[in-house]
């Protein structure tokens, strides 16, 4: 345990009654800003990437992508929205407007009218097939390229292992029906 | 927060997914004026879509867990550690836009948020009025200490307890890596 002057990362008084903090090394701070860094603008860099070159967002394509890959390229909206990590309501405002554009139409569940089903149109399926080189080439260039092989598989590993602390609500997903 | 099962099921669900760019096949998808496209391979497609989801889910987390406990966004509490950290708790607004990858009307808007909140005030750079300075004041000190170790606590228990330090280590250094890739000067 090391004690930081730095109110970011430690430092705090605090009083008597509570438990002491384990503040973070120098290296821990280092290394965690790295990840906040990171975080913070690989996506924003994915992003422009795409509205650039193919007038998609980030989480456009995300929902693009995992409609064409899903059963008759349609998702139950509740299910897009906790895979997105979107509100219900910020992504039908996000599938409005790709529905605006022809991508991607809605309809009720035909098993189930209380749900919404997004579906990929030919359209949509088209533009996602003219974004994926420049995304995937994007992607090597900013992370596969510059990795080795095994430096690449550890980053995963690592990310995998955060995510598994990670805990996620609405784990209803995990009984949404949805098999795969 | 609990740890739940789910996130399992998720993972499987967006590896099917997204791994058709994977695993899809040149010669569908390419004209032939086109450069062949170099697509990934399938554990390139794994390791990528586990940093996606931790791009994804990561930052909620920490999100989250500030709101909840100090009533802070993240990026309100980066800004405040940001000032806290310089001379004076004083930094010109267009430097803290780049640090806190915003644009800069973006953080005049959050940083009028904690000035309405008191948390911090600004004012025209004393050097060259034509730059404007945010300053963290005392009680903005004051908040961000009373959240910093539940902050730190959140920390450690996703991240860096999880990881040995050679791991932890090394996950910095990807990071870094990859950082030094990504043009930043397209922000505003």
């Amino acid at each position: 345990m090391s004690q930081h002057s730095d109110p970011v990362t430690g430092g705090a008084p605090r009083g008597a009654d509570e438990p002491p903090v384990k503040w973070l090394t120098a290296a821990e701070v280092d290394s965690w800003l790295s990840v906040v860094r990171l975080m913070t603008w690989l996506p924003w860099s994915m992003d422009q990437q795409l509205q650039r070159d193919s007038n998609l967002g980030l989480v456009e394509y995300q929902v693009l992508a995992m409609l064409s890959e899903s059963p008759e390229r349609k998702m139950r909206m509740s299910v897009l929205a906790e895979v997105t990590n979107a509100s219900l309501s910020r992504l039908s405002h996000l599938v409005k407007r790709l529905e605006d554009r022809g991508l991607v139409r809605r309809e009720p569940d035909p098993a189930d009218g209380r749900f919404t089903n997004a579906v990929l149109t030919g359209e949509g399926f088209r533009v996602l097939a003219e974004a994926a080189p420049g995304h995937v080439a994007h992607v090597r260039s900013l992370v596969i390229d510059v990795l080795s092989p095994e430096q690449l598989r550890r980053l995963g590993l690592a990310a995998d292992r955060i995510m598994s602390r990670i805990g996620i609500p609405g784990s209803s997903y995990g009984v949404s029906g949805l098999s795969t | 927060m609990g740890r739940r099962a789910a996130p399992e099921r998720r993972y499987h669900l967006n590896h099917r997914v997204i791994g058709i760019f994977g695993s899809m096949s040149e010669g569908a998808r390419q004209g032939a004026e086109n450069p062949p496209v170099k697509w990934l391979t399938a554990a390139e497609v794994d390791s990528w879509l586990s940093v996606v989801r931790l791009m994804t889910w990561l930052p909620w987390s920490i999100d989250q867990q500030l709101r909840r406990d100090s009533n802070l966004a993240m990026v309100e509490y980066q800004v405040m550690a940001r000032l806290s950290n310089s001379p004076q708790r004083t930094l010109r607004m267009s430097l803290l836009a780049d640090l806190a990858n915003s644009s800069l009307s973006r953080l005049s808007h959050l940083v009028k948020r904690l000035e309405e909140r008191g948390l911090v005030r600004r004012e025209p750079d004393p050097m060259d009025g034509r730059f404007t300075n945010a300053i963290l004041t005392d009680e903005g000190f004051r908040v961000l200490a009373e959240a910093a170790p539940g902050h730190v606590a959140h920390v450690r228990s996703l991240v860096i307890d999880v990881l040995s330090p050679e791991q932890l280590r090394r996950l910095g250094l990807a990071a870094d890596r990859i950082m030094s890739h990504i043009d930043t000067s397209a922000i505003n």
